[in-house]
């Protein structure tokens, strides 16, 4: 029943903020200077034709029924049509979602794998070498915004090395290998980006598990330090982990914004600067929400886990 | 429960079990090498008992560390030798030393709430341990991890066996500490602080079980307290420590009974006792605190605290263990005035005798069916819980923890009122409540017959310079960022008491009071040690010359000397200044050397109130002829009559039926208790004793030895 | 205070500890160093800029991508400008962005950060809902979003970061202050009968500096990224200014050529990124060893 109770607030407090996200997508694209009607009928309209395109599209109402107008349509699965495409919003992003969300798994993937191993050495040696040489190839990746990380990986990779595409995307259900290799770039240069979070993360967790009375209490019934490290700090340690990775998930969505456009991936980050170049603003709503609904979702899903994962949680707290 | 004093029967070996030869033990810090101990020797038999007694930072803990070898980086072990069964295990290699640990030495670590892995069950942390040093497979280390839970009186192990440790209250995750301690059977327990951490009914199940398993096995045990009542009912042998180095070894009925170095002596007269003439006595106070462990003195480390110093004492070393001569055999102190040295008689401090006060019949404070309610979880929507209805539907509950549920007493003016009982019975929340820092649920609070429920904010604030709080952590009452003097003077400029120089001339003048220095008014806190940093908070509560002063379990965050000393000056300020205290303890002894009336509190609620010597005496409630048996004394000659009490206290989420007492109460009479709450009623015909119980006066008064009984969850 | 000195020697005694432990930390001080040095960089050549060699925006087309050498240590852009004279007035766009908008941000996000964690209740909750909210889209989305809108601009760029980054420090002032609420020493203030803003501002505030201050550095650090990925993308600083991320994205295409038309602001981004990474780092080992700072 705790875990019932646990999941059902977690969801309250989801929609909760996820009104307050419509609410803030909502009136930051509607600041946006630009007479929409203008940019669909193009410079030579006159007067009455705009006005009767503004009506039809229902921009002459006030503000707030025109954001209840959005919402209702919104819940109901429409993101209305693009200025820029002509097509309804929902289906341009349902074409690029899947391609970014390969792209932001991958880029994860990527840099879980480097990062908790990175961190538990780092904790586990801590103020040794390892530690340092651990924490200062963290800090490396930390110190290049994302988009660097693309260019570097291209430079060194693609053309000085090659072997490598430099740019676009090839979808796995057509040539899988292919698909692959479009796809090494990006994701590792976004998983090296990410790994420093990720790695300090695991490591100050693993430090604080790591002082806590119960390990001393496992060393003191003899246990080596390897189970003291893998079964009893390592399984505690992962709890706020897990939410770091979820936020670094997200987080690279974030990224796919800015390396889509260097490596040409015809993804939702590059769909959004197009709604962004154009004006196209429910083009550019869509966008955003769905990715901020990504986030939501990613965390939702880690608390859910950690909840799971931790029994406190799972049976209710006795305190 | 008996004592053995004489050796359990093992093998007949003349070896020791355990030898420890000056050990000593340093930790590398930023401000140098701390030696945490310093030439630590002992040695402990088969089937022994043996206590280390002292303060905080004496090296108890350290000792039993290194002992196991668990000292770890910035520590090492710098020197001596730990003989183990003939064996130096400081010799061992790492791999061999833990083929010893979790198997022939176990440890009982102190705090039950953080020394298991909340994601692990039990039963996993029980067979890990058995699986590692025996040769079986895994099903028939679950058989002995539920035979080693049945042990230590667990209920239904079979089930429990594998539940998570947060659904075991206190003292059953203390019992699975022992369970693991013995699923190996080793042959030497040690037992750091075991007791610490749990209430006074709790402490006594568990000493009892460590009594009747140390009878069973014959194993010995290495008790590491601070707490000379636990020694003083569970140890053959003890050894007190100071300052890193043991100052006295001996048998517990000959150290109890004439100590031979003078710290111990101190040590036995700070405790206040729950009863004998003493009890109301001034205590008697060593100045001072501990030494700075980085820069130990001249001579005797415990010199300048010590009454019978001569010059002698502060030249050369630290005197080492020797026999004294008069003694038994196996006694040894490390005095060079030991011999000549006579410590029977407990030692006395002019002004022996407590300063008669002035109580008026007029009450300054009156409470009156206070109530405090909190939603429980976090949150503005945390106390919305799902609940299964009857039907199968679920939906939404609100739930509350009745903290404090109708609590109403009166303290006249001059007048020192205790609050005592268990953690988690609300006395907390009804100091808070009164102070207005908490709005009550319902009731109503009157100071001096103003009613402050009905005072605006305005009033409310210039009202509380009457009305001041001390808290049990002196650290945190103390805002880090402000000196002494800015501490102080704050609430002298706010109420408009006095500024400039005379301000800084009264704060002076306080902190010569305190027992600080002048000089001390530009200090920072974290300058100062615990006791110190209580005496700021005792000057800063007195800065606004208030007329009642809550005292929130002030001692309880001090170590037993320093807690004397500040006992001693919360008497003497209160005949001074006219001060009414409101004194919550769990501590039965303070309350008793420190309060004129006490009230005792079961979950939020009043069970009995009265003068001091009502409350202690017969007849009793339940409850507090509970509390009272349950308390260890510190003297090995009282044969306790423990009163072991079922279960625990249940959660006030969901407080029973009835008297909130009676899913536990040993003299329990029928449906009576779990239907109709009994009301507080007057004793003997006098109003002041009040007792909220459904039982006669003369059952109330018959003495109750129960046997031990099985502790089973609710 | 009786004395006159700037600091009375208790303080000294005080402060001393937290700069013996500051000194200690190798992270913190090289950090520092690193941080000073910008700043002195970025300092100097605002009062005297004809300290660098070259006009910044004169271009010299015969002389275009030309490389390191003495006259040009680090080479000439594909418009013939000298790259090192960019990269170093460059300091001052890349600090003004970074600290403009990160004081700004923790004047807000300590303001409803503190509030929320001293009222708790409704107050906590609707804040930080809205905190929450912000906080689920990416910083670089909410960023491009808002300077879309407004403009690309200087200044737009930090109203943007600022908002971005609120949430943030937010999140961290309201745990402080959460756990420095906790403390007696608050409830001996209400005791006193002292009013909620002089317990606010004078007894919590103060005590939640340490991780402030530690979110802050790092933050600096973030935004300095941010503003480099919204320039690349040509939507942040606009040209001519010299901004580092600018540099990259119109070096990019001769990067095959000439790669130190990228190398060098790329250098220069990393090395001011680390020294305040360096330095949060540092202060956080310092005043934070329980590690109660979340990222």
């Amino acid at each position: 029943m705790a875990f019932a109770t646990y999941l059902a607030k977690r969801l309250g407090f989801m929609a909760v903020t996820l009104f307050l996200v419509t609410l803030i997508t909502f009136g930051l694209t509607n600041i946006l200077p630009g007479n929409v009607a203008l940019l669909i009928l193009g410079p030579n309209a006159n007067d009455a034709s705009i006005a009767a395109l503004e009506a039809q599209l229902g921009l002459d109402q006030p503000l707030y029924i025109q954001y209840l107008d959005w919402l209702i349509a919104l819940v109901q699965g429409d993101m209305g049509t693009s200025l820029r495409y002509g097509g309804p919003v929902v289906d341009l992003i349902a074409v690029r979602l899947p391609r970014s969300l390969m792209l932001a798994v991958s880029a994860t993937v990527v840099s879980v794998t480097l990062s908790i191993p990175l961190g538990v050495i780092a904790a586990v040696k801590k103020n040794t070498v390892a530690d340092l040489t651990a924490s200062m190839l963290a800090f490396i990746g930390l110190s290049l915004p994302i988009f660097l990380w693309g260019l570097v990986f291209i430079y060194v990779f693609a053309l000085s090395l090659g072997g490598f595409p430099t740019r676009g995307y090839v979808s796995p259900f057509e040539d899988p290998v292919a698909a692959f290799h479009h796809l090494v770039l990006p994701a590792s240069a976004m998983g090296v980006a990410l790994t420093a979070y990720i790695m300090r993360m695991t490591r100050s967790s693993m430090i604080d598990e790591l002082s806590e009375d119960y390990i001393e209490f496992a060393r003191s019934k003899g246990l080596g330090e390897r189970a003291v490290v893998l079964r009893h700090a390592l399984k505690n340690a992962a709890i706020p982990v897990i939410t770091v990775i979820a936020f670094q998930f997200s987080y690279a969505f974030g990224g796919v914004v800015v390396l889509e456009e260097v490596f040409s991936w015809p993804g939702i980050g590059r769909l959004t600067l197009t709604a962004i170049e154009n004006r196209d603003i429910p083009l550019l709503q869509g966008c955003i929400i769905v990715i901020a609904l990504i986030y939501m979702i990613s965390n939702f899903l880690a608390d859910t886990f950690y909840a799971y994962v931790d029994p406190r949680i799972r049976y209710g707290g006795s305190e | 429960m008996s004592r053995a004093t004489t050796s359990t029967p093992t093998e007949a070996s003349t070896e020791p079990l355990l030898s420890v030869e000056s050990l000593r033990t340093q930790f590398r810090t930023e401000d140098g090498i701390v030696t945490a101990t310093n030439d630590v020797s002992f040695s402990l038999d088969h089937g022994e008992v043996m206590g280390i007694v002292g303060e905080s930072g004496a090296g108890k803990s350290v000792t039993a560390k290194s002992i196991m070898r668990l000292i770890r980086y910035p520590g090492e072990i710098a020197g001596g030798s730990v003989v183990f069964d003939g064996e130096d295990l400081l010799s061992y290699s790492e791999a061999e030393m833990r083929s010893i640990r979790g198997n022939r030495i176990t440890l009982i670590p102190q705090d039950p709430m953080t020394s298991l892995n909340p994601v692990l069950t039990v039963g996993q942390q029980i067979t890990e341990t058995i699986e590692l040093h025996q040769d079986v497979d895994h099903e028939e280390a679950r058989e002995i991890a539920i035979e080693a839970m049945r042990e230590v009186e667990i209920p239904a192990p079979e089930t429990r066996i594998d539940e998570y440790p947060h659904e075991f209250s206190g003292g059953m995750r203390q019992r699975i500490l022992i369970a693991i301690g013995l699923a190996c059977e080793p042959d030497l327990i040690i037992a750091d602080e075991p007791t610490t951490a749990l209430d006074v009914t709790t402490q006594a199940k568990i000493l009892e079980l460590l009594n009747d398993l140390r009878e069973e096995h014959g194993v010995s045990i290495l008790m590491i307290t601070h707490n000379l009542g636990v020694v003083a009912q569970t140890c053959d042998r003890v050894g007190v420590m100071y300052a890193g180095n043991l100052v006295e070894t001996g048998t517990v009925s000959s150290i109890f009974k004439q100590p031979r170095h003078p710290y111990t002596r101190a040590l036995i007269d700070a405790i206040p006792t729950v009863d004998g003439e003493r009890g109301r006595d001034r205590l008697y106070a060593l100045a001072g605190s501990m030494p700075d462990l980085k820069a130990l003195p001249d001579g005797c480390n415990f010199a300048d605290r010590c009454p019978h110093a001569i010059d002698a004492c502060r030249r050369g070393e630290d005197p080492s263990l020797e026999s004294v001569a008069g003694a038994p055999a196996d006694t040894e102190a490390a005095c060079i005035r030991a011999d000549e040295l006579d410590l029977t008689e407990p030692e006395t401090s002019e002004g022996d005798r407590r300063q008669d006060k002035a109580i008026s019949a007029e009450p300054l404070l009156a409470v009156d069916g206070l109530k405090k309610h909190f939603p429980s979880g976090d949150g503005l929507l945390g106390n919305l819980s799902l609940t299964r209805a009857d039907g199968g539907g679920l939906s939404l509950e609100r739930r509350y923890v009745k903290a404090v549920d109708g609590v109403s007493f009166t303290i006249n003016r001059g007048e020192t009122v205790g609050l005592v009982g268990e953690s988690g019975c609300g006395k907390s929340t009804v100091a808070r409540t009164v102070l207005q820092l908490l709005e009550p649920t319902d009731g109503e609070v009157y100071f001096d017959g103003q009613p402050l429920g009905e005072l605006g904010s305005t009033a409310l604030r210039s009202l509380r310079r009457e009305m001041q709080i001390i808290f049990q952590d002196p650290k945190s009452s103390l805002n880090p960022r402000k000196t002494v003097g800015q501490l102080i003077g704050r609430g002298m400029e706010k109420h408009d008491i006095a500024t400039g120089d005379e301000k800084r001339e009264r704060i002076e003048e306080l902190l010569e009071r305190v027992g600080l220095q002048k000089s001390d008014i530009d200090k920072y806190p974290h300058q100062f040690s615990g006791g110190q940093q209580q005496r700021i908070a005792i000057a800063n509560a007195l800065a606004v010359e208030p007329e009642l002063i809550v005292c929130d379990e002030p001692v309880s965050a001090l170590d037993v000397s320093v807690q004397a000393q500040i006992l001693n000056l919360l008497d003497d300020i209160q005949a001074e200044y006219g001060l009414s205290y409101l004194f919550i303890s769990h501590n039965i002894s303070v309350v008793q050397h420190i309060c004129d009336r006490v009230a005792v509190m079961y979950l939020g609620k009043i069970a009995e109130t009265g003068t001091v010597e009502q409350v202690f005496a017969p007849p009793y409630h339940p409850y507090t002829e509970s509390l009272l048996s349950a308390v260890p004394h510190a003297d090995p000659t009282r044969q306790p009559d423990r009163i072991l009490l079922e279960g625990t206290v249940p959660s006030p989420l969901d407080p029973p039926s009835g008297c909130p007492f009676h899913t536990r109460c040993p003299k329990k009479i029928g449906d009576v208790c779990e239907t109709d709450v009994p009301l507080p009623a007057p004793i003997g015909g006098d109003e002041r004793h009040q007792i909220a119980c459904h039982l006669s006066e003369a059952e109330m008064s018959t003495p109750l030895y129960d046997e031990p009984a099985a502790e089973p969850e609710p | 205070m009786s004395t006159s000195t700037w600091l009375t020697t208790e303080q000294k005694a005080h402060y001393g500890r937290f700069l013996r432990q500051f000194r200690r930390n190798q992270k913190a001080v090289i950090g520092l160093g690193i941080v000073v040095s910008l700043f002195v960089i970025a300092i100097v050549t605002y009062f005297a800029p004809e300290i660098v060699p070259y006009d910044p925006s004169a271009t010299d087309v015969p002389n275009r991508e030309a490389a390191p050498s003495l006259q040009h240590p680090m080479g000439t852009d594909d418009l013939g400008r000298d790259v090192f004279s960019r990269v170093v007035l460059g300091t001052q766009i890349s600090l003004y962005v970074g600290f403009v908008s990160i004081s700004a941000a923790m004047i807000m996000g300590t303001t409803i950060g503190v509030v929320a964690g001293y009222y708790q209740g409704l107050i906590d909750e609707s804040l930080m809902r809205l905190m929450d909210a912000m906080m689920s889209f990416p910083p670089i989305l909410l960023a491009l979003t808002i300077v879309a809108v407004m403009e690309p601009s200087l200044n737009n760029v930090i109203i943007a970061l600022a908002f971005v980054y609120t949430p943030f420090i937010a999140r961290v002032a309201r745990s402080a202050a959460l756990s420095v609420r906790n403390e007696s020493y608050i409830e001996a203030a209400v005791a006193r009968g002292e009013s909620d803003t002089y317990i606010i501002f004078r007894e919590v505030l103060p005590n939640c500096v340490g991780p402030l201050l530690v979110q802050g550095s790092i933050n600096i650090a973030f935004t300095m990224l941010l503003e480099a990925s919204l320039s690349f993308l040509g939507l942040g600083v606009q040209p001519p200014r010299p901004s580092w991320g600018l540099m990259i994205n119109s070096g990019w295409a001769y990067m095959g050529d000439a790669p130190w038309i990228v190398l060098f602001p790329a250098a220069a981004i990393a090395t001011a990124v680390i020294g305040f990474n360096l330095l949060g780092d540092g202060l956080r080992d310092v005043l934070d060893p329980k590690g109660e700072i979340i990222e």
